[in-house]
């Protein structure tokens, strides 16, 4: 694995919908560590990565899970046929190395994962590595970045307000009609006409975050409404598995979809 | 027929019985009558019940019951009709005849109706649904039984596949949200009940009123509901303030009311072009034919929404140029006055005679646009409310005194429902309650915390069924089971040793040695050689407080059940799908009669076993008062904080807002609630909020938190969703 490999080739597409860019630009400047915002599918990943490519630094994403644990990101001895060795986890891979390291979902993993960030994102910039011993002071080129949706209910993951406190927080949203018409146009490579119609089925459905679905459709799940219609299918059909079919399964929820997707073509 | 001589004798015997009792010429002759028939149509087997039953109702019910009785039974119209369905029906009928002998009559009279509908199974469920709707409520049970009462309509319908509004009222909520961004309160219109198929729907205020029943088959009459319902919604959103009536004559307003539907709808359509579609497929009227003024209209209102439709009318013609001319301006209501006000002098001028009370406006999704008009107050229809809900506010005067031009996301003001019908003195406990403890409470006029403020007393509850967990378990034998699975993988027993793991602080023995073996074969070794522990258990109390103020004394529709009885039965099923984790779990009822009276009814304590005496606790729960939401989460942070868990929770039941009778300005108790909830936040106790119904969606957000609150729209879907919300929360 070489720091090298984590590199963004080519611009990753994306198109701001307020200061954002400048914002982290600046953040990334006195290495305050970021917490991105926001419901899923909104282009939090996508911003990061497109932020990596600016500003030409390698990017290294950690999704996290329930199951992770501190060191899955820290890293653990392994064996080997000569004994044991020390591999290095993601997260010390970006510290010694430098690079924006990215962990996704953040409250999805568990307490003790959150904890050990803590030294790296106030002023003493490092990381103890307590198995082995060892203090790394981290790479100037290290900035660490979170990703979090405040919008998810549930009492036992949340972060801790020692940790929230540590981050300077951007806020996501869907963006505008206008943007998330034209994003929907450059990802999916599909006239206005289709695009369109898809931004407002979105915008309706986020009207019932709250009462029954716990997020709207995303901009995400209308690209792929919209790349399904590139690729041959009906409209309605590329709605009904891209949009209706995965978003929930309660009967009543899918007719009041449907009818939204009639009423908006 | 061919009785052998004992049978005939027997029978000769029965006749004889009713002939020398004495109950007259009329009821021999109706029994005769029907004793034939029946021995023809069942065997004679049942003509001794048959004789019998005739005796007892003679003798408790009189002759001319009797006598509708006999005629009854042979002219039972079930399909199929089995001797043992009639052995049933007549069993049924002497029940009734003893225990509501008033219900008989009405009973028989409406036979023919509800055995053309139903089959005889149906018919028995209808039957012991109309019991049970009623209870001992004389009243209700007459309007059951004489087919009047929206339940019991209802029931009729929906055994015969006809689509009813309640049928579809949640979807169509769910719908007006997503398209429209507005969750109108929607209301049944109850003066057609019986479905004549004239019955318009109806705007006011912040109601949508819709016809209980719109004929069509299932996927025509839901067509038309969703075709009215968004009707209303354009009318909502792209209406302005109603129009004031001034000199307009009835065919003016009439004409005014047409362009207006036009105007919305197109504004609508605008953005949502598919409706345009809907609302298209109801407008049927052909170009041509007879000019009376209601057709002309009719073909006034398709040749406004649809641009390929010519009528030969020379004023149906102009009237379509004039609105597509206006299109710049279809932003503004104002045009459909002046509109309207052109081809109504128009049409005068042609003499066409026109009758406004006769009038019906078509085609039949759109609304009677009664809510378009500032009718003067004494020609102002009252505003018709189900008769099941518990407050009859007159919106229309209310909304006549508020701006009515809400933008779609700022729906008009709810009107303050708890201070309507509320704190009614309830017949709740007969002692006294027990002083607890005084509580702060905050007002957020001066931004103090008021010390010692509010009293909160416990009282006991008058304690009700013992065998309330087996009726639970008849009734929701689905759901129990479904709730305790999900729980079920969250209860195995105590952290466990984890084999072979990736990290740990011991090795596994069998692990390392095999590995080792693995490397001095040369092989590549397993490498997961440590030995682990389980994740650590769940520690966790929770604190279930339901709401039992008067409005929880509602019927919900579609259940013959209360908000509160679900409320009941949702804690309950919860209750029992979480007693296998062992966690700390109380449960109490909460009410309040002012400051000095906040009423906390504990069902549960965290020492408590979930046994006989909790079942009796939830089912003796009766409603009554007021909510004071504030005090009662602070009671419960109380008695929480006394618990060694890492996690601590307060799931909160309420179908409203906080409210009480000794305050009048709702938002100090708004404001108080949220002090409560972040006190307890500070506490390290989080609360969360189970809002019951789209009236309390907006401020339980701004008390609890977004992710902090749930509304659930469907109530009688509660007890099924309570403890999937929990688990997901908690785990």
């Amino acid at each position: 694995m070489e720091i090298s490999d984590f590199f963004i080739d080519g611009e990753p597409n994306y198109i701001a919908s307020a200061g954002e860019i400048d914002a982290f630009s600046a953040a990334y400047q006195e290495r305050i560590p970021v917490m991105l915002k926001g419901p899923t599918g909104c282009g939090k990943t996508r911003f990061v990565e497109h932020m990596a490519w600016k500003l030409k630094k390698p990017l290294i994403t950690i999704s996290c899970h329930e199951d992770m644990t501190a060191s899955d990101i820290i890293g653990r001895y392994l064996l080997d046929s000569k004994g044991t060795y020390w591999q290095d986890g993601p997260l010390t891979f970006a510290v010694r190395n430098g690079g924006i390291c990215y962990l996704d979902e953040i409250v999805e993993a568990r307490q003790d994962t959150t904890v050990v960030i803590h030294s790296l994102t106030d002023d003493r910039r490092v990381l103890p590595i307590e198995k082995k011993g060892e203090l790394i002071r981290a790479h100037n080129d290290f900035h660490l970045v979170i990703s979090y949706n405040p919008g998810y209910q549930n009492v036992v993951k949340d972060l801790k307000e020692s940790t929230k406190q540590r981050f300077c927080a951007l806020d996501f949203t869907y963006p505008s009609f206008e943007i998330e018409r034209d994003v929907v146009c450059a990802e999916a490579s599909v006239p206005t006409s289709i695009a369109e119609p898809l931004v407002k089925i979105a915008s309706k459905s986020r009207n019932l975050k709250g009462t029954g679905l716990t997020e709207g459709v995303s901009t995400r799940m209308i690209i792929h409404a919209a790349k399904l219609t590139n690729a041959g299918l009906n409209f309605d059909v590329a709605c009904e598995i891209a949009l209706v079919n995965a978003i929930t399964d309660e009967v009543e929820l899918r007719d009041t979809l449907r009818t939204t997707i009639s009423s908006c073509i | 027929m061919d009785l052998t001589q004992y049978e005939s004798e027997k029978s000769s015997d029965l006749k004889l019985r009713i002939q020398a009792a004495g109950y007259g010429q009329i009821v021999y002759r109706a029994y005769e009558d029907a004793y034939e028939r029946l021995a023809k149509n069942f065997g004679i087997s049942v003509l001794s019940p048959f004789t019998s039953a005739v005796s007892l109702i003679c003798i408790k019910s009189g002759k001319t019951n009797c006598v509708l009785f006999c005629q009854s039974a042979i002219n039972l119209g079930f399909d199929p009709l089995t001797h043992d369905a009639f052995i049933q029906w007549q069993t049924k009928i002497i029940e009734i005849t003893k225990e509501f002998p008033f219900l008989l009559r009405i009973l028989l009279e409406n036979l023919s109706q509800t055995t053309k509908l139903l089959n005889f199974n149906d018919w028995l469920a209808w039957l012991s649904t109309g019991l049970r709707y009623g209870s001992n409520n004389t009243e209700k049970l007459i309007s059951y039984f004489s087919l009047e009462s929206s339940e019991s309509l209802n029931f009729l319908y929906h055994q015969t596949g006809t689509i009813t509004f309640g049928f579809l009222k949640e979807r169509l909520q769910l719908e007006l949200k997503a398209l429209f961004a507005i969750s109108p309160d929607l209301r049944i219109n109850i003066s057609d009940k019986r479905g004549s198929g004239l019955q318009r729907a109806s705007l006011s205020g912040p109601v949508f009123f819709l016809p209980n029943v719109f004929s069509g088959d299932k996927h025509l009459a839901t067509q038309t509901y969703q075709a009215a319902a968004f009707h209303l919604a354009a009318h909502r959103v792209y209406g302005g303030p109603p129009f004031e009536v001034g000199q307009l004559k009835p065919m003016q307003i009439a004409i005014t009311s047409l362009i207006e539907d036009a105007r919305v709808e197109m504004l609508a359509a605008k953005e949502m072009p598919g409706l345009l579609r809907l609302w298209k497929t109801f407008h049927d009227i052909s170009p041509e034919g007879v000019n009376t003024a209601p057709r002309m209209f009719e073909r006034l209102s398709r040749a406004l929404i649809d641009r390929d439709y010519y009528p030969t009318d020379a004023w149906v013609l102009k009237g379509k140029k004039m609105f597509f001319a206006a299109q710049e301006n279809w932003y503004d209501p104002r045009i459909s006055r002046v509109i309207g006000n052109l081809l109504g002098n128009d049409l005068g001028q042609l003499r066409v005679q026109f009758n406004a009370k006769d009038y019906i406006v078509e085609p039949k999704y759109r609304d009677d646009n009664n809510g378009l008009w500032a009718f003067p107050d004494d020609t102002t229809q009252q505003p018709q409310s189900h008769e099941l809900e518990v407050d009859s506010v007159d919106y229309r005067r209310l909304s006549q005194n508020e701006d009515l031009n809400p933008p779609a996301q700022n729906a008009p003001k709810q009107p303050d429902y708890e201070n309507i019908g509320k704190a009614k003195p309830a017949e709740l406990l007969e002692q006294d309650g027990q002083i607890v403890k005084k509580f702060p409470e905050y007002d957020y006029d001066q931004k103090k915390l008021r010390p010692n403020w509010v009293t909160v007393k416990e009282y006991k509850i008058p304690l009700g069924s013992a065998s309330y967990w087996g009726q639970l378990e008849k009734e929701y034998p689905q759901i129990i089971r479904r709730s305790e699975k999900l729980f079920r993988s969250l209860v195995l027993g105590d952290t466990y040793r984890l084999k072979r793991q990736k990290e740990g602080e011991k090795l596994d023995l069998d692990a390392a040695i095999s590995a080792a073996i693995s490397l001095r074969t040369a092989a590549w070794p397993e490498q997961n050689v440590y030995e682990g522990k389980s994740k650590p258990q769940r520690s966790m109390a929770t604190y279930l407080l339901l709401d039992t103020s008067e409005s929880t004394r509602d019927q919900v529709s579609g259940v013959q059940k209360s908000i509160i009885e679900l409320e009941r039965d949702a804690a309950a099923i919860l209750a029992k799908a979480i007693a296998p984790l062992g966690e700390p779990l109380a449960i109490t009822g909460f009410c309040s009669d002012g400051k000095d009276d906040v009423r906390v009814q504990p069902i549960k304590r965290f020492e408590d076993d979930l046994n006989v005496i909790t079942a009796m606790n939830l089912s003796g729960l009766t409603p009554g008062y007021s909510t004071r939401m504030g005090a009662a989460l602070r009671y419960c942070g109380d008695s929480l904080n006394k618990i060694q868990t890492r996690r601590k929770l307060i799931m909160l039941i309420t179908d409203g807002q906080p409210s009480d009778i000794d305050v009048s300005d709702f938002k100090y108790l708004i404001s108080d609630t949220k002090q409560a909830v972040s006190e307890l936040k500070n506490m390290g106790i989080d609360v969360f909020c189970v809002a019951l119904g789209e009236n309390s969606n907006a401020r339980t957000q701004e008390i609890f938190g977004k992710s902090r609150c749930l509304v659930i729209n469907n109530l009688k879907s509660l007890p099924e969703k309570l403890a999937p919300i929990y688990f997901k929360l908690t785990s």
